[in-house]
């Protein structure tokens, strides 16, 4: 009975994640009562919640509050209890794959679960990096599943969803060099070279300023790192005018395409695997 | 009689008009409904400029005013004054736009671009290319997001005369706003995009014949839209509950800006929008018109960036929500739209115990300036004021946290307590969930607020031609979004006041044959200035 009730849950989620309308109104039909499933009831709904948070806690209870400190989108708290652990001579290495990843991997599974929130991923990335840094001045390289340059292109300013897409990348375990907005082709290239990065994301909201990710990828070309495109202005029809890159509308698309390239894939099977 | 000529140059329309100098009246009004250049907002005039040669893309809009001055006919012409964004007078005046084109220092100390003064100035009629040679009065650009028009939004809505706390906001694309207290003004422009003037909307469309521009309920919900007077009338009856419609009154061919304000208010009222989703995915308005969760997603990013930008200027300034007294708006969309409406979705804040609509200000400042030049030196002296309290959102924290609570209501269905907490987490008041009293006025019914004795809708008739040898399969005419580009067996014309310019090109990316190329098109203009209806 209980498996019975566990598929049923899986069912739903999967429905409220694809056909959010349609989950609404079952749910007002009183459907999900019928199945004895009463997810309007908000105990329950923290349920789901606490389950990921449970799933991803650490086991010892000292990372337990590193991680809790990272979700609540606590830096300066985050901080705080890295400095004690390190001082207490934790290993760094450990401190960020236990304690402080599953803090953010959390925000990340709430968030696909429509549990939680842009603005609270972008908090608990502050509070991630705060960590991760000190412990980055102990053992230089972090493991990660690889690295990421992110920018927006010269000439443009609107960095709000390059900081989400940074902070969802390195929520999934990336090492993100976020290089900021307004960062020209050269510059890019220079950090690109000197970080020994993997992929580039790049971004753009401005119709003037879509020709730098053009030729960003152009250049690069030559170093065998392609650059994720991403931003309001551009669609994958222009993306697909140069090469050396992929297009991505979203968050979780730069994600996709991360872990292709960092799997060793070429730009080319990139997008043959995802459009 | 001595006559002037104001013109106020949108990113969406001209607007001129005749006026008598001895008694100050207007004589005559002459629209162009669309801007004549390529593209969809001033940064795709400016990429079309920049790829295309700024003289092309002068000539384009010179040619077009050339044809508005004509068509009023003016005698005894002593002087034209224009207003409008930085980007549209600039490329008015042929000069220097690249400063605007680019935001950043970077990419502009690498092209060697310094930001030009753009003060107000007068040139001579010739020198920029128009056929009347008089004194032209251009008045000053604050930066470059905050222009004469915004100036003018200032000046003309009454924002100035009163000592009460008051905000000033357009209603368009660029979202200029101001917000006095004492003798401070703060300014800001929000950039929300163009949905308040119905574009990037699915059916979206400018104010013209057949556009739903409202919704009232009168047991149910009924679509008002526009009638070839511009007059609001009944149209379809809408069931947003079972996704009909009934198509009767008025037939509908889209939607405006208000109507989509409006639309999003029944939406949200009746909880059938809750965004980012529609019950049932779709609002069905008429026949093959229909209101998609990707245009909730479009208006609320839009919605969003008003509010963030109106929140972050009292922020700055210090001021609780509550003691804002005086709201006015202003643009088209400010005109016409229902401020209650307009509130509930947040775009016109909470609090203020007036809410004042003032119709287009741009061209009434125009007129003034056309009245009487030395005004210039008055707009000059207000530049440097403006200056001092200018609120760069692009490098406010502020803004950015209130921006991002807005993409999460909005795109993710956040709901507002946890947005009110999140604001509170960051020092910054949260919005107000109960409205005051409110009292409405209207200080125009049009947005024009006198049109003369005549209205004339003029038309630019040229366009871009080239002659393509291919297998005629006419995928780019089928592909274009709208129906901008027409073929006659192999010469291929744009219309280059529909065609959405380079941050386009569907025509040429899609052509199987790879033959079509955008370069290939040249400028055609018309032998004679043509003069349509
Ligand atoms: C917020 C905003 C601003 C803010 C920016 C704040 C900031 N720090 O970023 C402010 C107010 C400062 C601003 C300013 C300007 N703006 Co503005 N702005 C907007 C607005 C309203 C929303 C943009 C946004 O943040 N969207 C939300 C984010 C989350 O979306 P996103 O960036 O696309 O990212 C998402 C995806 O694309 C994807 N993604 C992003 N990057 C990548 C990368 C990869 C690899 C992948 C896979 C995915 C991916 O994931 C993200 C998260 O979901 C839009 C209009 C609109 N309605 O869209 C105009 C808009 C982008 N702005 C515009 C303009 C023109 C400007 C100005 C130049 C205006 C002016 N005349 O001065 C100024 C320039 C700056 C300056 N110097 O002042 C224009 C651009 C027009 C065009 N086609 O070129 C727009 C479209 C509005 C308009 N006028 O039409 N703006
Ligand atoms: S498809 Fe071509 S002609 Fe049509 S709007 Fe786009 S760029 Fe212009
Ligand atoms: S899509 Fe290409 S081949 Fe087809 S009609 Fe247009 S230009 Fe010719």
């Amino acid at each position: 009975m209980i498996r019975h009730i566990d598929v049923a849950v899986q069912k739903i989620f999967e429905m409220k994640e694809k056909e959010p309308a349609k989950f609404k109104r079952l749910i007002e039909e009183g459907i999900m009562i019928g199945l004895g499933v009463d997810l309007g009831d908000r105990n329950k709904q923290m349920t789901v919640a606490d389950q990921i948070k449970k799933q991803n806690k650490p086991k010892d209870p000292e990372y337990t509050a590193v991680a809790e400190a990272v979700i609540a989108g606590d830096r300066a708290e985050t901080i705080n209890l890295t400095v004690t652990l390190l001082g207490k001579g934790k290993d760094p290495t450990d401190l960020v794959l236990n304690a402080l990843m599953p803090g953010i991997q959390t925000v990340c599974e709430l968030y696909d679960m429509g549990e939680s929130y842009v603005p609270e991923i972008l908090l608990a990335n502050e509070a991630l990096i705060g960590g991760v840094e000190l412990c980055q001045e102990r053992i230089g390289e972090v493991p990660s599943q690889g690295k990421v340059v992110s920018l927006v292109i010269e000439g443009d300013v609107h960095d709000i969803g390059k900081n989400i897409v940074a902070a969802i990348l390195r929520a999934n375990g990336f090492e993100v060099v976020d290089l900021g907005r307004d960062i020209t082709v050269e510059a890019a290239v220079r950090a690109v070279k000197a970080t020994n990065a993997d992929l580039v994301t790049g971004t753009t909201l401005m119709s003037t300023t879509k020709g730098g990710l053009k030729d960003l990828a152009e250049i690069l070309d030559s170093e065998d790192v392609p650059v994720a495109c991403g931003g309001a202005a551009i669609d994958r029809h222009f993306v697909d005018t140069f090469g050396n890159s992929i297009y991505g509308k979203t968050p979780l698309d730069a994600v996709k395409i991360a872990k292709k390239i960092c799997a060793g894939k070429s730009w080319k099977e990139a997008r043959k695997e995802l459009y | 009689m001595d006559q002037a000529i104001n013109i106020d140059i949108g990113t969406s329309g001209i607007r001129a008009q005749l006026l008598n100098l001895t008694d100050s009246s207007v004589l005559r009004t002459a629209i162009l409904s669309r801007n004549p250049l390529p593209g969809a907002n001033v940064v795709d005039h400016m990429d079309f400029a920049i790829s295309y040669g700024q003289g092309i893309a002068h000539e384009i809009l010179i040619s077009a005013i050339n044809s508005l001055v004509s068509n009023l006919k003016p005698e005894n012409l002593r002087r034209i004054a224009v207003c409008g964004n930085p980007i549209q007078l600039s490329l008015f005046e042929g000069i220097e736009i690249r400063d605007l084109a680019f935001a950043g220092k970077n990419a502009l100390e690498k092209i060697h671009v310094k930001p030009l003064e753009r003060n107000g100035h007068i040139v001579s009629g010739n020198e920029i290319g128009l056929y009347a040679d008089v004194d032209v009065i251009i008045p000053p650009s604050v930066r470059h997001e905050i222009g004469a028009d915004a100036l003018a939004m200032m000046i003309k809505s009454g924002f100035l005369d009163t000592p009460e706390t008051c905000m000033v906001t357009d209603y368009g694309t660029n979202a200029e706003m101001a917000l006095r207290v004492g003798d401070r003004i703060y300014t800001g422009s929000a950039a929300a995009g163009p949905v308040i003037e119905g574009q990037q909307i699915s059916k979206g469309m400018l104010a013209t014949p057949g556009a739903i521009a409202d919704l009232k309920l009168s047991g149910g919900w009924q679509a008002l839209v526009l009638d070839e007077k511009l007059r609001l009338v009944e149209g379809p009856r809408i069931d947003l509950r079972n996704r009909t419609f009934k198509a009767t009154g008025y037939p509908t061919k889209g939607i405006t800006g208000t109507g989509v304000i409006a639309l999003m208010y029944a939406g949200l009222v009746t909880g059938i929008i809750k965004p980012p989703h529609i019950e049932g995915g779709i609002i069905r308005l008429g026949k093959g018109i229909t209101f998609t969760e990707e245009d909730v997603i479009e208006a609320g990013k839009a919605f969003g960036a008003l509010r963030a930008g109106q929140l972050t200027l009292m922020h700055e300034a210090g001021i609780a929500y509550e003691d804002l007294e005086t709201m006015y708006i202003c643009g088209a969309s400010g005109t016409y739209v229902d401020p209650l409406k307009a509130r509930f979705t947040g775009i016109v804040p909470a609090t203020p115990k007036r809410i004042i609509q003032c119709g287009n200000t741009s061209l009434e400042l125009a007129k003034d300036l056309a009245l009487d030049p030395d005004y210039l030196s008055y707009l000059n002296e207000m530049k440097k004021s403006v200056l001092s309290n200018h609120v760069m959102f692009a490098s406010s924290p502020t803004f950015e946290a209130i921006y991002v609570q807005e993409i999460a209501l909005w795109n993710e269905g956040m709901p507002l307590e946890k947005y009110n907490s999140n604001l509170e987490r960051s020092g910054i008041q949260p919005v107000p969930q109960k409205y005051h009293e409110v009292i409405i006025e209207k200080k125009s019914e049009t947005d024009i607020h006198e049109l003369g004795k005549s209205l004339e809708i003029v038309e630019s008739k040229y366009g871009f031609t080239a002659t393509i040898q291919c297998s005629g399969c006419d995928t780019c005419v089928k592909e274009c979004p709208e129906e901008a580009l027409s073929r006659e067996s192999e010469s291929f014309k744009i219309n280059n006041e529909r065609c959405l310019g380079t941050a386009c090109r569907r025509c040429e990316e899609r052509c199987p044959e790879k033959r079509f190329s955008i370069s290939d098109f040249k400028l055609e203009l018309p032998e004679s200035i043509e003069i349509g209806q």
